[in-house]
């Protein structure tokens, strides 16, 4: 039986939490729709046990009949040394010249887009892990690649995530599983700069993650990584997944037929936009993918959740090998990020 | 809003010097809040040696399971939590739009923190209470009583009885016996069967009469069993805000709700007002058909015998009800202020607004 965490799924990070005060003003005072029905839900639906149980002890008092009062002067000043003489770690107060794999940045309370305007405004940001820095600049469009990183060490869970030690007491867990692209802009203050022996782990982690069949786990732990993944699209570039079949034509061979063109090639288009497009193309028994765009757009790719790069054959026009056709997988995913979006294909093969 | 608190707070964590005083204070005014919140009916006194505070100290150990931590002791939680703990480092590993919401995670971060401690300084007890609400929570309707959270027979209307009655009630049952874990090493706290709980809790509510406030089955539960409170930690510079505030406000701490168990809805003052509403909109015959169909749930038939009218009179009347029910959160009948509370009603809560009106005519018919 897997043993029950402490903390409520629906709390993790505190982020959704809501304070007593908040809970009050729920139960015994006029509110505006949006908050009553926010406040509904994280107790109803997503039935967070932190703020139920908060629920549950707020009273309905006059605030405003409570006096104000204060601690001694001395006890005061007591903590204030207390707290001063208190040894704390220190964290780097340098500013990186570049995004570098390993480095840790909190994300902006501001998202904006490819065009440098804001979409959403959050009250917190999250940190977050670098693993593919892109082109290392804050620049336009950038676009990297992160592992969110929360406080919830209790839901470590094996393949899926990982501790990453900060110091001797305070440790964070890496989200393998929860893997997102962002805008480079979007990083907000550099935090911490993991070691490379440890990045490579968390890499090592992220490889076998990609490879293996993703497993439900339970309740409790389904829910908080389900709350994770929500609090991370909040940042991470809008997904549009498009799913298609591809029927794959018989190639012929020059032995089979006397009128064989060997140039034969069969183009099945992905996407074709005004100034790019994506296209898998059948050469014979190989497969590759080919990239053509107009004049230069940054972009990353990734297949089967692996980040590859292309090959430009000719100025504009970009090509990779994706598959032999003896060695087909059913389905492959390919994942561009271009233009603020990142764009999804998974297509079927089928071979007639 | 400002940023200067999280300046501080950065600051401190990178080496650089920060305005001490500042960052302290704003700390100790999120942790007044957070205490204020959870005791409202105190306060605090600004004279720690007050010889009346000090008499009525006495007040607060008192025998019912209240733990009222003095502030000092939970500005000194705080304290730890935020740099042993490191809660600061945490937050230092955040962004946040403006001071407000830095105060705001470190004021959930010190609830939480009150409310585990006091946990602690009774050990067992909060077992002891999810077992109650367990064991009632399919036989008992859990509200609340002017402020006071109750059990009540599913169905039955009554008043609720008196702790005093209900310790004199309880006298005359013998409570189930602990089950001590087999294993010499076991680390478990002694357990109580569920089913022998629950038929021991449904009999001395029934002898009650069907009624009785969930703190004072606390209480006797903590008094029949022997729960100690380990550390009482008398709030020496407190003292009450009035004189006259009554037993059960002090007891209505941490230990009578932590985790109710119950399935019911967690509502707020504007869904009381919309089932209210939705209420008054129907006319008599259509809260008859709405209370035999819905709340009672019996057929059309035997709901035409009882109100002497014929199927399809029910049928029509329960069309108008749908009608009613679904222009009242679609449309802008009502009152003007009400429009935007309405239109902005999800499923869920439309379900929990019914659930309000469910109990509302079970109540009226009750009474």
């Amino acid at each position: 039986m897997v043993k029950k965490r402490k903390i409520s799924p629906a709390s993790s990070q505190l982020q959704q939490c809501l304070t007593s005060q908040e809970i009050q003003q729920y139960c015994f005072e006029k509110i505006s729709a949006k908050k009553r029905n926010k406040i509904f839900t994280h107790l109803n639906i997503q039935k967070c046990r932190r703020c139920i149980d908060m629920y549950h002890l707020v009273e309905n008092s006059n605030h405003q009949d409570r006096p104000e009062f204060d601690l001694g002067v001395e006890f005061k000043l007591s903590m204030i040394e207390k707290m001063k003489n208190q040894k704390i770690d220190k964290f780097p107060c340098n500013i990186p010249l570049r995004i570098e794999k390993g480095q840790i940045w909190t994300i902006s309370t501001e998202i904006r887009d490819i065009n440098n305007q804001v979409v959403s405004k959050q009250e917190t940001g999250i940190p977050v892990l670098v693993f593919f820095p892109g082109n290392k600049t804050k620049g336009l469009d950038n676009y990297i690649h992160v592992f969110p990183l929360s406080f919830d060490t209790e839901f470590q869970m094996e393949k899926e995530s990982c501790v990453v030690k900060i110091t001797d007491e305070l440790s964070l867990l890496c989200e393998i599983f929860n893997e997102k692209t962002i805008l480079a802009r979007n990083l907000y203050e550099f935090k911490w700069i993991v070691p490379d022996k440890e990045c490579e782990k968390i890499l090592k982690i992220h490889e076998d993650f990609i490879n293996e069949q993703e497993k439900k786990r339970d309740l409790q732990y389904e829910l908080w990584k389900q709350k994770e993944v929500e609090i991370a699209e909040l940042f991470s570039l809008p997904k549009v997944i498009t799913t298609n079949q591809i029927r794959l034509e018989q190639i012929k061979k020059a032995a089979d037929s006397s009128d064989f063109e060997l140039t034969d090639y069969q183009f099945y288009p992905l996407i074709q936009m005004d100034d790019w497009s994506m296209t898998i193309v059948q050469k014979r028994d190989i497969l590759f993918l080919q990239f053509i765009c107009d004049k230069p757009i940054l972009y990353s790719l990734k297949i089967d959740n692996q980040i590859r790069k292309m090959i430009e054959k000719t100025k504009g026009d970009f090509e990779m090998e994706l598959f032999k056709i003896n060695n087909l997988p059913q389905l492959v995913e390919i994942s561009i990020v271009i233009k603020g979006k990142e764009l999804i294909f998974k297509p079927h093969f089928k071979q007639n | 809003m400002g940023t200067k608190f999280i300046e501080a707070l950065i600051k401190k964590y990178k080496g650089l010097e920060y305005d001490e005083v500042y960052y302290f204070n704003s700390i100790l005014s999120i942790m007044k809040n957070a205490y204020k919140a959870r005791y409202p009916h105190i306060y605090i006194g600004v004279n720690p040696n007050d010889n009346k505070a000090k008499i009525e100290k006495t007040n607060f150990s008192n025998e019912n399971g209240t733990v009222i931590v003095e502030f000092e002791t939970f500005a000194s939680w705080c304290m730890d939590k935020l740099v042993a703990q490191k809660l600061e480092q945490k937050s230092y590993f955040k962004s946040f739009q403006n001071d407000n919401q830095l105060a705001r995670y470190f004021y959930k971060a010190f609830e939480n923190l009150l409310i585990e401690e006091i946990a602690k300084l009774t050990p067992g007890l909060s077992s002891r209470i999810k077992q109650i609400d367990k064991a009632l929570k399919d036989h008992c309707d859990f509200d609340d009583l002017q402020g006071k959270k109750y059990f009540r027979l599913k169905k039955l209307y009554t008043v609720p009885v008196t702790k005093e009655k209900l310790f004199e009630i309880a006298a005359t049952f013998q409570q189930p016996e602990f089950k001590y874990p087999k294993k010499k090493d076991a680390v478990n706290n002694p357990s109580i069967r569920k089913n022998d709980m629950q038929a021991y809790l449904l009999d001395i509510i029934r002898q009650c009469g069907g009624m009785v406030f969930r703190n004072d089955m606390i209480s006797l539960i903590k008094e029949r069993y022997g729960y100690k409170t380990l550390s009482i930690v008398s709030p020496s510079a407190l003292r009450k805000k009035d004189g006259d505030i009554s037993e059960n406000n002090y007891f209505e701490d941490f230990l009578s709700v932590q985790d109710s168990g119950s399935n019911d809805f967690c509502l707020g003052q504007e869904h009381y007002s919309m089932a209210l509403e939705l209420h008054d909109q129907m006319d008599n015959i259509m809260k008859d058909v709405y209370y035999y169909r819905r709340v009672q749930g019996f057929k059309t038939q035997k709901t035409a015998g009882i109100l002497v009218c014929s199927v399809g009179t029910v049928n029509n009347l329960e069309k108008a009800i749908n009608v009613c029910i679904s222009e009242y959160f679609v449309t802008d009948l009502g009152e003007a202020n009400h429009l935007e509370q309405k239109n902005q009603t999800t499923p869920e809560e439309i379900n929990a607004v019914l659930y309000l009106l469910n109990h509302l005519l079970l109540e009226e018919r009750m009474n």
